[in-house]
């Protein structure tokens, strides 16, 4: 039984962490083409519409394989999770519903009018798409995290005689304080990956000396996007997430930081290894006062350490849960200096300067990192939560599927990595191909291309 | 409360099983239907703007019956564990070849993802039919609820067994006729004209499959023949399935032809859950630990709120979608369609 439990949360965590690389991208790419499409249509300047095309097509690759990802997600609720879902079906089965009935039909109906009704419907009408597919992608991101919040932190449920839960209230589960934080933190997230992956592209094309007009335009909605995304993940969307963690679940926040004792002044361990059978932080680097004033608001107050809880509630992997917090909250301190900077650089004219290179460089070899800050924050959230499955009510090791062992799961592990691998290579080939490509210039713009020509003709 | 979302629940598969059927069934006739590269790129082109949302029904199915029948959905879903990843392995396969084929028109890659496509279509039509032969047969259900079921064994009940491949072979005769009847409807020409032809075929085929798989199934379940018999509106759906029989043997190339054979899928699934009715999963040995059709009404009714709702917009959608695409589907245009040596694109 035990065997199985790990294989069933191994691949689990393999197949969300796999499948939520491209819904980051959906959502945010999703709200900046339409920022593109309206500033195409209303500026009146063909060179945002060229971009939007271009993200379009991006966006199209990268949606199809975020939904085939996303099927097992909903199916292994059954087949790996069936004591979970037989439990807390009755609660969480309603935003998964919903999830289905209101957002992936949306979101399925306009895509293909998104990638290929451009012609068909004509500017305004191709904008109010883009719109609602944006919608439609971001109610899809507030059901599923309807369904983690409780999780984390139950609400809206009365357990019955049976041992099954019924909701108790709609509302109540729809508003889950905690939902509404992870909600926006998590879709502030995403425009940041989104701005990346565009301030990446754009620099490239700078590096390159090639599709010089939309580059500049890519760089200027990219490097704008990602600073105020950057801002609001840490503040107030991270900072209110840190509290409700300080106030739900202590006993997880002080293993995020590495923290085996109570006491008044905690401090925050910027570096440290934490090392579990010693029960202290290794080589730390501290900033006193600062965990009290991030979880409570003063830097006096008391903060528990995991001595505070018995041991069996403790998250069972401490390690991982510290780095990936730390990994998370360092990457997300060091964007917001990066887009500081390159807002600065732009607005002084200086990013296209041969002595700023370098910090074009960086900006493109920038955007695998949102990946692995997304990856490293939902880690940091599902690990804190061990050892329970649903926050104090339900524990993990109670939740697997009854009769599935780990042959069974292994199998399917395996075809996940195989087939996953394979689409994983397309996914990058068929991008590259289109960046490669660029922007595929609208007639409009062909008559002004004197700016960018001798460019082009030197780097031909 | 619990009975409404009984036939709710089957609405939404069988919904499932006609609008996503004419997609894998397009796959699988293509074969036989499309002759040159444009007719193939055209069969693409037909199902394009639909396959998608077809697939949320069997999603939106999926999280719908884990809210209302939870203890239902984490048994057959535990049971039947390998087959489902294998229609999770097959939708993922089916999904990548309809969105990637038309991203390079390089020869090798184009016919990649034709072979994918079809190979998808076949097992997937046949996955779905084998699983509703193992819902009628009935599953070794424990008192836990839960059962373990061989994929395959020679002699006891399997997940596929005689009797269960006999239903997965006439749903996959159903998905092609339901596929042949879309591509008959919506495109013309050569490929139209060889559609409605294989059309007329394939509702003789399933017709024939479909009578022997009613009599195989009284001998598996003989329970079900008298359930229906005590509940007279289920010949309303049974005479439904035979209209649409007519209807797909004799219509033109009409949307006449494609109601007929959704009628028949519709008609069909909708007698089997009057039939089955309330029973969810059949227990094989033990009718008494069978799982049936029960639920706390307060939470029920709240998703039957948002569920109507969300159903009036669905209906939306389709009838937009549809009526964006109305007429045949356009020729494919040279240049989107030819599988050129090397990279046509650059």
């Amino acid at each position: 039984m035990a065997d199985a439990l790990f294989w069933h949360r191994v691949q689990f965590a393999f197949t969300i962490v796999y499948h939520y690389l491209f819904p980051q991208l959906t959502m945010g790419l999703a709200l900046l083409l339409v920022a593109m499409k309206a500033l195409a249509l209303y500026r009146k300047d063909a060179l945002w519409g060229d971009l939007a095309r271009f993200w379009t097509r991006i966006f199209g690759i990268n949606f199809v394989v975020g939904v085939v990802t996303g099927l097992p997600m909903e199916f292994q609720f059954g087949t790996n999770w069936g004591r979970f879902s037989q439990v807390t079906g009755a609660v969480i089965g309603h935003t998964l519903g919903m999830e289905g009935v209101f957002a992936f039909f949306l979101e399925s109906a306009l895509v293909g009018l998104l990638l290929f009704g451009d012609k068909k419907l004509g500017p305004r009408a191709h904008l109010l798409v883009a719109a609602l597919l944006c919608l439609g992608t971001w109610m899809s991101g507030y059901f599923i995290i309807c369904a983690n919040a409780f999780m984390q932190h139950p609400v809206a449920y009365a357990m019955e005689a049976s041992g099954r839960m019924r909701l108790t209230s709609f509302v109540e589960l729809m508003a889950n304080p905690w939902a509404l934080a992870a909600y926006a933190h998590n879709m502030m997230a995403s425009v940041v990956t989104a701005s990346f992956v565009v301030c990446s592209v754009s620099a490239l094309w700078v590096l390159r000396a090639r599709h010089l007009p939309h580059a500049r335009k890519g760089l200027k909605l990219g490097l704008a996007a990602g600073l105020v995304a950057c801002v609001l993940v840490a503040f107030p969307t991270g900072d209110t997430q840190a509290k409700l963690v300080a106030r739900y679940q202590p006993v997880a926040l002080a293993a995020m930081e590495g923290r085996f004792e109570s006491g008044p002044q905690a401090e925050i361990s910027v570096i440290g290894q934490p090392n579990i059978p010693e029960k202290r932080l290794d080589n730390p680097i501290r900033i006193p006062g600062a965990l009290s004033f991030l979880a409570y608001g003063t830097f006096h107050s008391d903060v528990k350490g995991l001595d505070a809880f018995p041991k069996e509630e403790w998250p069972t992997n401490i390690e991982v849960l510290y780095y990936a917090f730390h990994v998370m909250a360092g990457l997300g301190t060091m964007f917001i200096g990066l887009m500081g900077l390159g807002n600065l650089l732009r607005w002084r004219g200086l990013l296209e300067r041969p002595r700023f290179r370098p910090f074009l460089w960086l900006l493109f070899f920038a955007f695998p990192f949102p990946y692995i800050a997304t990856t490293a924050g939902w880690m940091t959230a599902e690990l804190g939560r061990q050892p329970w499955l649903v926050f104090g009510v339900m524990r993990t090791a109670d939740g697997s599927s009854l009769r599935v062992h780990a042959g069974s799961v292994l199998f399917t592990l395996f075809g996940f990595l195989g087939l996953y691998f394979v689409m994983g290579l397309l996914f990058v080939v068929l991008i590259l191909r289109e960046v490669g490509r660029g922007p595929s210039v609208s007639a409009h713009a062909k008559e002004e291309p004197a700016a960018i020509a001798p460019d082009e003709v030197a780097h031909a | 409360m619990p009975e409404v979302w009984f036939f709710l629940v089957a609405f939404m598969v069988a919904m499932y099983f006609v609008l996503d059927g004419f997609d894998l069934g397009a796959a699988m006739v293509r074969p036989f239907v499309a002759r040159t590269d444009e007719e193939r790129a055209r069969v693409f082109a037909a199902i394009g703007p639909y396959w998608d949302g077809n697939e949320v029904w069997l999603v939106a199915a999926g999280g719908t019956s884990l809210c209302v029948f939870p203890a239902a959905f984490a048994s057959v879903f535990g049971g039947l564990y390998i087959p489902l990843f294998m229609v999770l392995w097959g939708l993922l396969v089916r999904g990548i070849s309809i969105e990637f084929r038309h991203l390079s028109h390089d020869a090798l890659w184009v016919s990649f993802w034709d072979f994918t496509f079809v190979v998808s279509g076949v097992v997937l039509s046949l996955l779905f039919g084998v699983a509703v032969g193992n819902l009628l047969r009935g599953f070794p259900l424990g008192d836990d609820g839960a059962f373990e079921l061989d994929l395959f064994s020679g002699s006891r009940p399997a997940v596929l067994d005689l009797y269960t491949v006999l239903v997965g072979v006439s749903v996959t005769l159903a998905f092609a006729l339901q596929g042949a009847a879309f591509l008959a409807w919506k495109t013309d020409g050569d490929l139209g004209e060889r559609a409605a032809r294989l059309r007329k075929w394939l509702t003789v085929a399933v017709a024939v499959a479909f009578v022997v798989t009613f009599f195989a199934t009284h001998r598996v379940r003989p329970e079900l023949g008298a359930a229906f018999l005590a509940r007279p509106v289920g010949w309303l759906f049974v005479a439904a399935s035979l209209v649409g029989i007519g209807l797909a043997f004799r219509s033109a190339r009409t949307l006449l032809g494609f109601v007929g054979s959704s009628l028949v899928i519709l008609g069909s699934a909708v007698s089997l859950a009057v039939a089955a009715f309330p029973v969810l999963v059949f227990a094989a040995a033990r009718p008494d630990v069978s799982i049936v059709a029960t639920g706390e009404s307060s939470g029920l009714r709240i998703a039957l709120s948002w569920w109507v709702l969300g159903m009036a917009l669905v209906l939306g959608y389709y009838v937009t979608v549809f009526r964006i695409h109305r007429g045949k589907t356009p020729r494919v245009p040279e240049e989107a369609q030819a599988p050129v040596v090397g990279d046509g694109t650059t």
